[in-house]
């Protein structure tokens, strides 16, 4: 129960804050990409630098590198980024686009669940690393 | 200033995401991450049959120990058995806690487009539309390409996003903020994509 209390909060937290920060809009997005708006950028490294500065305060031992660099990571990055600019969203955002009434967003939402399990299936039968995983 | 209307300004924006960062990984003793969390909801019946297997071996743990025991021997030979049985140096970074049920991080999916709900209803920008916005019109598809494009892209961006193993959450929050390095060459890698591509976009419609 506690583990869905942790995970519904967050994820209220997150779509909310992503929607108020502009992250579900594409029009945004694209003026963040090329440099015409720098605001979600700031918004970006600043989070990124507030987050360093509390697992510091946390837990150093946090720094010790657990997730390394393995032959998916440039690749996958590209396709990714490549997918991100055309669709206007990393793959949390068709939902928070969902919420805002977005219908499009239906089928952003079918092709990262369809490119997931693509992934798993290709992975199993061709590559041999480990992609690790968002969560360690 | 208005917390409800229009976008929120740059270090709120920060201020908030860090908090749910660290503030998750304070609580769940693991890092944020959407994309492991989606990839854990539509693998669960893996994920049920693990459980189940796992019920079985504990109801006899002595022979769930000798049937590993063997399937080391036979996979990695008499070596790594015996490094197994001395206690190596505790490792460096802390343990992460057991995974949640993935029923929870279904909760954390849904709960994700629920708070994209409050944050529009809230605001006044929610509304039923077929579209994407003027942008996405004049800069990627218009018309009936819309869905095949988003398709597609979206296709990209869940196939990429699990092969570097992350995405804006787990990579670019959650890993940058840690300094892992795969997760700064990941990050580096799709934010410089992405710019690269939309230079492009914004060209070609030029």
């Amino acid at each position: 129960m506690r583990a869905h209390g942790v995970a519904g909060a967050a994820g209220l937290l997150l779509g909310f804050s992503l929607s108020r920060i502009g992250f579900a809009d594409y029009g945004e997005l694209h003026r963040m990409f090329v440099f015409d708006d720098l605001r979600m950028f700031l918004v970006f490294a600043g989070a990124v630098g507030l987050s360093l500065l509390g697992f510091l305060l946390y837990d150093r031992r946090l720094f010790s590198p657990t997730r390394r660099v393995h032959p998916g990571t440039v690749p996958g990055g590209i396709l990714f980024g490549l997918g991100w600019a055309l669709c206007g969203a990393c793959p949390a955002v068709p939902l928070v686009q969902l919420g805002h009434g977005r219908l499009p967003a239906l089928a952003t939402l079918a092709g990262v669940v369809i490119g997931t399990l693509l992934y798993r299936w290709v992975h199993a039968r061709l590559f041999r690393w480990d992609s690790g995983s968002c969560e360690s | 200033m208005d917390l409800l209307h229009g976008t929120w300004p740059w270090w709120l924006g920060a201020l908030v995401l860090s908090t749910l960062t660290v503030g998750f990984y304070i609580l769940a003793r693991r890092p944020l991450g959407f994309s492991s969390s989606l990839a854990r909801v539509l693998d669960f019946k893996t994920e049920r049959r693990m459980a189940k297997a796992q019920a079985a071996a504990l109801r006899d743990p002595a022979a769930f120990d000798r049937a590993l025991r063997e399937a080391t021997l036979a996979e990695f030979g008499q070596a790594a058995a015996t490094g197994c049985d001395q206690d190596g140096a505790p490792p460096a970074a802390p343990a992460i806690a057991p995974r949640p049920p993935w029923s929870a991080q279904l909760t954390f999916v849904v709960m994700i487009a629920v708070g994209g709900f409050l944050g529009a209803a809230l605001s006044g920008d929610f509304a039923l539309r077929l579209d994407l916005g003027a942008e996405f019109a004049r800069l990627v598809a218009g018309g009936g390409w819309l869905w095949p494009m988003l398709l597609l892209a979206g296709l990209l961006v869940g196939f990429g996003a699990q092969m570097a193993g992350g995405c804006t959450s787990g990579h670019g929050l959650s890993g940058c903020s840690r300094l892992q390095p795969g997760s700064l060459l990941a990050t580096a890698c799709f934010f410089g994509t992405a710019v690269g591509v939309s230079f492009l976009l914004a060209w070609v419609a030029s």
